[in-house]
């Protein structure tokens, strides 16, 4: 313990420069975070001390992955494992000691630095520490991801140039890798299923990461602890090529969200005064679209699901013709409920279209069973009621599933502007958020919307705990009128809905004597099985969707 | 004697060259043993094997008593190494440097440390990397006797070395390991401050050990022989092995003889050169005697 402690005070004494750049761009990196975010930027403007540390904060999001880097590799190579000829390797060190003395360094000027850095700007954020507790555990361990690659790296090489140059390397590698990750991974119903891959990539190469610096630490043979980690890369690139789906699947099965577990989804021709489906946007799509009634049961009140399909169709004496859809939205009945941003209902009509074209003709008149997978795709709701603030009055502050929100709002040509500006934690789970305003009782829709309406799927930042997302919304109100009563200062209240993402599951279905040509839309609609109405089509991907 | 380093069979290759074949080497206890050879003979080689820098391709080394790949910390607290390629931390100061060091070793002796700076007139507080030479050796030096080891191990320390500063080392060595009875390994083709310093000597060449002994034993068996005869003198075809080849001049022939024995070796060059008159034997310095084998192995 004694050596630990002998070695870190001359390791601090050394790396005094790089530890108080660490110090100093962690700090600048928090203040820019919170100017960034809680909207202090407005004051860093024209040639102020606000404006130069603004600019500071803004260079510290690259400059202090960099002195971290160097801070780790410089440390490791104070008493370097490469060559022949450094005077420690003489002298009395423990091995085990220096291994510990390196760790206890980087935990104290890097790993408590980045965690302090965390812990104030949650605080700061007004989020409870025991809730961020597993981003914290998260995000500690994509840190000691890197600085696992980074000590691998400066364990193998004599000088930071070369631990550089085979930084640049991993880099080219891993970016490589994933990219064959993500390419073997579309053939799944989403593209969640490749996180998977690219965590059992990351766990493979840490673990090599740890192999290379422990041989290199217990047996100091440099050439066998380089062949450990080109073996670890090329396990790395293998596990990438060769990941196969069937495990994804696997994965995905046991990793079935706890929401959606009592919820069953059951096909049922006898369901009447269902919703009108979504159309799709091509009319020769729209020809071919086959449907089948749903319905849901043991949906909690604030979880709503899009389902997704994969199937077949098997008819004697026909190949089997595979069998997909646009995904359809089942949610607890919305009437009475201020959770949902849409009406709707857990009985829905879903679409069945097939994937190549000429299938359509060849079983329409066929009579066969319709069997294979439903995915389900949970969202838990919420809604807040907030009123208008005023113009030029402060930002009224409220919450809203796990975000945090401001609003402002100012008038423009007749129009009344919300901004809302939101933070949460990384990574960002809010799939979509919804702003209706309320004027005198009556709910109207925005004009224009813009902005992150969600700040989920993103890749989780490496240096903040925060998301921040910026929405805004124009409505164009109407005129008071001596009807409504409400004089020349109606009473305005916004209605804001949120859905974050709560998990996957799937289920299994199998519908028998389906009958492609009996099952089209005009013949449910003869059956009574759709409420009249008018059946909205399907927006093309990326536009948004105005609420029901 | 007992022995403080013992090799048995020790090879080391790399992948491009073998450095040390198959050596056989004793290190007596108190001992000054000089470890010679020319430029790339295997020398650090085998000195890096046996302080576990290196691990041998096959065969093994002792060091106090322990196989050299499992040296403790604490048969390193015994053991002082300096090395003329070491890379000293050139940051630190030379106060800051002993002092870094006095932490490993439980038996620093910070008098012996203090007396011995004096005495190298070593300037405390410049960094390491300012100083010249000479005085990082003499650092170094001090770094590794303070604690007072067991056995000292020095690796071409008086290269580059100008022979003021060379002196003064060697003085240094002699003096403290005639006062403490250390084992020390001196590695140099520097030999003409070595002669006056080593006790014993080995001689490496092309990683292969040639010879190790006592340096007087080696002085009294390796002589240099001059015949003077009456005319133009025959080398005679049967040769002996352990005599290196003659050079002959007019009348004269000199050879060196690694086996000279008293009485008996007159009498056997007296045979191989009957017409001869004059016969001188001379002891040689260490110096001449490496040259000579150098030249006889080249």
């Amino acid at each position: 313990m004694n050596q630990v402690v002998h070695i870190f005070r001359k390791d601090c004494r050394r790396l005094w420069r790089v530890i108080s750049a660490v110090l100093v761009l962690t700090f600048l990196h928090g203040y820019g975070v919170i100017v960034d975010l809680g909207g202090g930027s407005n004051y860093a403007i024209g040639l102020s001390p606000y404006m130069l540390l603004y600019v500071l904060a803004g260079l510290s999001g690259l400059l202090l992955p960099i002195t971290l880097f160097l801070l780790v590799v410089s440390v490791i190579q104070e008493e370097s494992l490469v060559g022949s000829e450094k005077f420690w390797l003489t002298r009395p060190y423990s091995r085990l000691s220096l291994f510990l003395e390196k760790l206890l360094f980087v935990a104290v000027w890097a790993v408590l630095p980045m965690l302090l850095h965390d812990v104030v700007l949650i605080r700061y954020f007004g989020f409870p520490l025991s809730y961020a507790f597993g981003l914290l555990l998260w995000k500690g361990a994509q840190f000691g991801f890197c600085i696992l690659v980074a000590a691998a790296l400066a364990v193998l090489s004599a000088s930071f140039g070369r631990a550089l140059l085979l930084g640049i390397s991993a880099v080219v590698i891993t970016l490589l890798s994933l990219y064959a990750v993500m390419q073997s991974a579309s053939g799944m119903p989403n593209a969640e299923g490749a996180s998977y891959g690219v965590l059992a990539l990351l766990v493979v190469a840490a673990l090599g990461a740890l192999a290379v610096i422990a041989f290199q630490y217990r047996f100091r043979i440099t050439p066998v602890a380089a062949m450990i980690g080109v073996m670890a890369i090329l396990a790395c690139m293998l596990l990438a090529r060769f990941w196969p789906s069937s495990l994804t699947h696997y994965l995905a099965r046991q990793d079935t969200s706890s929401l959606l577990r009592s919820v069953q989804v059951r096909p049922d021709a006898g369901l009447k005064d269902l919703p009108p489906p979504r159309l799709a946007q091509a009319a020769a799509a729209r020809s071919h679209s086959v449907y089948y009634p749903f319905q849901a049961t043991g949906l909690p009140d604030n979880v709503r699901f899009d389902l997704s399909v994969s199937a077949k169709f098997e008819s004697p004496g026909q190949a089997p013709a595979r069998v997909g859809g646009d995904s359809v939205r089942f949610q607890p009945q919305s009437a009475g409920s201020p959770r949902f941003a849409e009406a709707g209902g857990p009985d829905q009509l879903v679409p069945f279209d097939l994937y190549f074209a000429g299938d359509f003709e060849r079983v329409e008149n066929a009579d066969g069973v319709l069997s294979g997978k439903l995915f389900l795709e949970g969202f838990r709701t919420a809604a807040a009621r907030v009123p208008v603030p005023a113009p030029m009055e402060p930002p009224r502050d409220f919450a809203i599933a796990d975000r945090k929100c401001t609003v402002t709002s100012f008038t423009r040509e007749n129009k009344v502007a919300l901004v809302f500006d939101c933070v949460e934690l990384e990574p960002g789970n809010t799939a979509r958020f919804q702003v209706l305003l309320w004027q005198d009782n009556r709910p109207i829709t925005p004009s224009q919307c813009q902005g992150d309406s969600s700040s989920a799927g993103s890749w989780p930042g490496f240096l903040s705990p925060i998301v921040r997302t910026n929405y805004r919304c124009e409505f164009v109100p109407p005129e008071p009128t001596q009807d409504s009563g409400a004089g020349p200062n109606p009473r305005r209240e916004i209605l804001v809905f949120a859905e974050q993402h709560a998990g996957r599951a799937q289920r299994e279905f199998r519908i028998e004597h389906f009958r492609p040509a009996e099952f089209s839309l005009e013949a449910w609609e003869q059956r009574g099985a759709v409420r009249p109405g008018l059946y909205p089509l399907v927006p093309p991907a990326g536009s948004p969707r105005a609420p029901e | 004697m007992s022995s403080v380093i013992s090799t048995v069979h020790l090879n080391k290759k790399f992948p491009s060259s073998e450095a040390v074949l198959d050596l056989n080497l004793e290190v007596p206890a108190g001992s000054i043993f000089g470890y010679l050879g020319p430029n790339g003979a295997g020398k650090t080689t085998t000195i890096k094997t046996i302080m576990n820098i290196y691990v041998p391709s096959s065969g093994s080394a002792t060091v106090l008593g322990l196989d050299s790949c499992r040296l403790s910390t604490a048969r390193l607290q015994q053991i002082g190494y300096v090395s003329e390629n070491q890379e000293l931390p050139g940051w630190m100061s030379v106060n800051y440097y002993l002092d870094y060091c006095r932490a490993f070793y439980p038996q620093w002796d910070t008098d012996l440390c203090d007396a011995l700076v004096k005495q190298f007139d070593l300037p405390r507080k410049r960094q390491l990397k300012q100083l010249s030479r000479g005085m990082r050796m003499k650092a170094a030096l001090v770094s590794a006797i303070a604690y007072r080891p067991q056995l000292l191990i020095l690796d071409e320390p008086f290269s580059g070395l100008d022979p003021l500063v060379r002196d003064e080392l060697v003085e240094g060595i002699l003096a403290i390991s005639a006062d403490h009875n250390w084992t020390v390994l001196v590695s140099s083709h520097d030999l003409a401050e070595i002669e006056n310093l080593v006790t014993h000597v080995a001689y490496l060449d092309r990683g292969q050990l040639q010879f190790s002994e006592e340096l007087a034993s080696l002085q009294d068996r390796v002589r240099e022989v001059e015949v003077i005869c009456e005319d133009s003198p025959q080398v005679p075809a049967a040769w002996p092995e352990a005599w290196l080849k003659p050079e002959t001049s007019s009348a004269v022939v000199r050879f060196v003889v690694t086996d000279f024995t008293d009485g008996k070796t007159p009498e056997q060059v007296k045979s191989l050169f009957p017409r001869c008159r004059d016969l001188s034997v001379r002891q040689m310095s260490l110096r001449s005697i490496f040259i000579s084998l150098a030249k006889s192995h080249r």
